[in-house]
């Protein structure tokens, strides 16, 4: 499991847009259980992230934000999950695709 | 979730999501759950058992200490949860337990949960096996540890193998072959000589090989999207000669006699070994759906658009667990039948059917009808749950603070 998107995302939406009203957090949610804060860091160590990176170690994130992937009838993929949530907390986007073009279009929309 | 077959008692015990589980297996083909009433722990992940003493241990409850009584049932002897203790892997050797933990290695307690020790050296450990007067340590920081452990309180370590990042689980056969579950890899060991292992065999597992059961020549892994049965005869030469798709995630799998357990998330399943072929081969023979806590269901309307009686003959879902109610009838024009369907699930983890009507139309004898289960989940259109998560440094974020933002939320796991 990977979170290949994350510097794309740092510097193709956070770097951009944070200052337009728009927050990009990276959140570790991981339902296997052994996930651990020093793991974790090492992970994104060498990211240089700078968007806010939390860690749902409980994965109760993860069972409150599922969703069916309609593009694998078979296989519910569990990582990695993009949401767009609008400046009034509805859903706007939700996907198990790492599609930035995408993310950005739904953000221009809802400026 | 952990898998621990108990042959004597034909039993099988699960460390599971929704706590500690026995499963009566003497007849496979029709397993029962025999755990009644709240199962002790939550969120478990691993279990150990020696005669009668049963060991659960998971992130959220720590260690539990269960006493068999027989029959499946048992007594609750006692819990070791300190602080920031994080459990993974553990086995009983002798009187001692040993327990692998993260950020920590492998602390030996003796039968009533007491500190004795640790295994010098270990720091980080995930899993651990033994076998006579040997164990075998998964640590994140030194690899594949080989400790004298004849006297059980008292371990020395003889030898430690680099073998690469992410790994998860191990197992042994009696030939010493070991055989790890490391995430992109599924790692072949040759420790029959305990002061030098030596990795045989290194291959791609085409999923997160998440857990590992080795028995004889046969190794089965839990794979995350599928369980991947292996012929470890010749270790250096390690070939794939089964796959089965998960229906929800290949998370533990234990091989006993020539049955192969798997946890499937929601759903225990046995499959039955055909040694009598070409290769060996495991047939699916029975599942059991896990401590339904959520009822998920909804309506059908079928209804009869023709000028000729409709038959339906069968309704059928791909998935087990769904239930249908009634699944044939007869409708006269425009009448309408009402079908149920409902399904018990114990986690929170979306899935999707494939289902089929069967009937007397002359166009479409099978029409398909595609499910999608989602319990709780959200969909474009809800308003986002809200949620309280620690960033690195300890201080909690609400989503709620972002109101008046746009949010762009990625969930990742760094395992």
């Amino acid at each position: 499991m990977c979170a290949a998107e994350l510097p794309r995302l740092e510097t193709d939406v956070w770097l951009p847009y944070q200052d337009d009203g728009v927050v990009v957090i990276a959140m570790s949610s991981s339902i296997i259980g052994s996930e651990n804060p020093t793991d974790l860091a090492e992970y994104i160590a060498g990211m240089d992230l700078t968007m806010p990176v939390l860690a749902d170690y409980s994965a109760d994130v993860y069972g409150d934000y599922a969703f069916t992937d309609p593009q694998s009838a078979d296989w519910i993929a569990p990582y990695p999950r993009e949401y767009v949530i609008g400046a009034d907390g509805e859903l706007l986007y939700v996907s198990a695709d790492v599609d930035v073009p995408a993310i950005i279009d739904v953000i221009e929309a809802n400026r | 979730m952990d898998v621990v077959p108990d042959p004597d008692a034909k039993l099988v015990y699960l460390a599971a999501y929704a706590g500690g589980l026995a499963i009566d297996v003497e007849d496979p083909t029709n397993m029962r759950l025999t755990t009644s009433g709240t199962p002790p722990g939550r969120r478990m992940y691993w279990a150990a058992q020696s005669d009668e003493d049963l060991v659960i241990t998971g992130r959220e409850s720590g260690l539990i200490h269960l006493e068999l009584t027989g029959a499946g049932g048992w007594t609750q002897q006692g819990t070791y949860d300190p602080d920031g203790f994080n459990p993974e892997g553990l086995a009983w050797i002798g009187e001692a337990l040993y327990v692998a933990a993260q950020d920590q290695g492998v602390v030996v307690l003796d039968g009533s949960l007491a500190v004795m020790g640790s295994v010098p050296g270990s720091s980080n450990a995930m899993d651990i096996v033994v076998t006579d007067t040997i164990a075998y340590v998964l640590d994140r920081d030194h690899g594949l540890m080989v400790v004298d452990v004849s006297d059980a309180f008292d371990p020395q370590p003889i030898a430690e193998l680099d073998i690469g990042e992410g790994a998860q689980s191990l197992a042994i056969n009696d030939k010493g072959v070991v055989v790890v579950a490391a995430g992109g890899r599924v790692i072949v060991i040759d420790a029959s000589t305990p002061e030098a292992p030596e990795i045989v065999a290194d291959l791609e597992s085409g999923g997160t090989a998440f857990r590992v059961d080795v028995a004889g020549d046969i190794a089965a892994v839990a794979n995350w999207q599928d369980t991947r049965i292996y012929d470890i005869s010749l270790p250096e030469c390690t070939y794939l000669i089964g796959l089965e798709d998960a229906t929800d995630v290949s998370t533990s799998v234990a091989l006993q006699d020539d049955i192969l357990y798997v946890g499937d998330w929601d759903v225990f399943r046995a499959y039955q070994l055909d040694a009598g072929g070409a290769s060996p081969e495991y047939t699916a023979v029975d599942y059991l759906t896990l401590n339904g806590q959520d009822e998920v269901e909804t309506t059908l309307v079928v209804r009869n658009d023709g000028a000729m009686e409709l038959d339906v003959t069968e309704i059928r879902c791909d998935d087990e667990r769904i239930q249908i109610a009634p699944t044939s009838f007869t409708l006269a024009p425009e009448e309408i039948e009402l079908v149920r369907l409902s399904a018990s699930l114990s986690s929170t983890n979306p899935w999707s059917s494939d289902c089929t009507i069967a009937s007397n139309d002359e166009d479409e004898s099978e029409a398909s009808l595609y499910l999608d289960v989602n319990p709780t989940g959200v969909a474009v259109g809800d308003i986002a749950p809200d949620w309280s998560v620690p960033d690195l440094d300890g201080n909690i974020h609400n989503l709620s603070d972002y109101a008046g933002k746009i949010v762009v939320l990625t969930l990742f796991s760094s395992l």
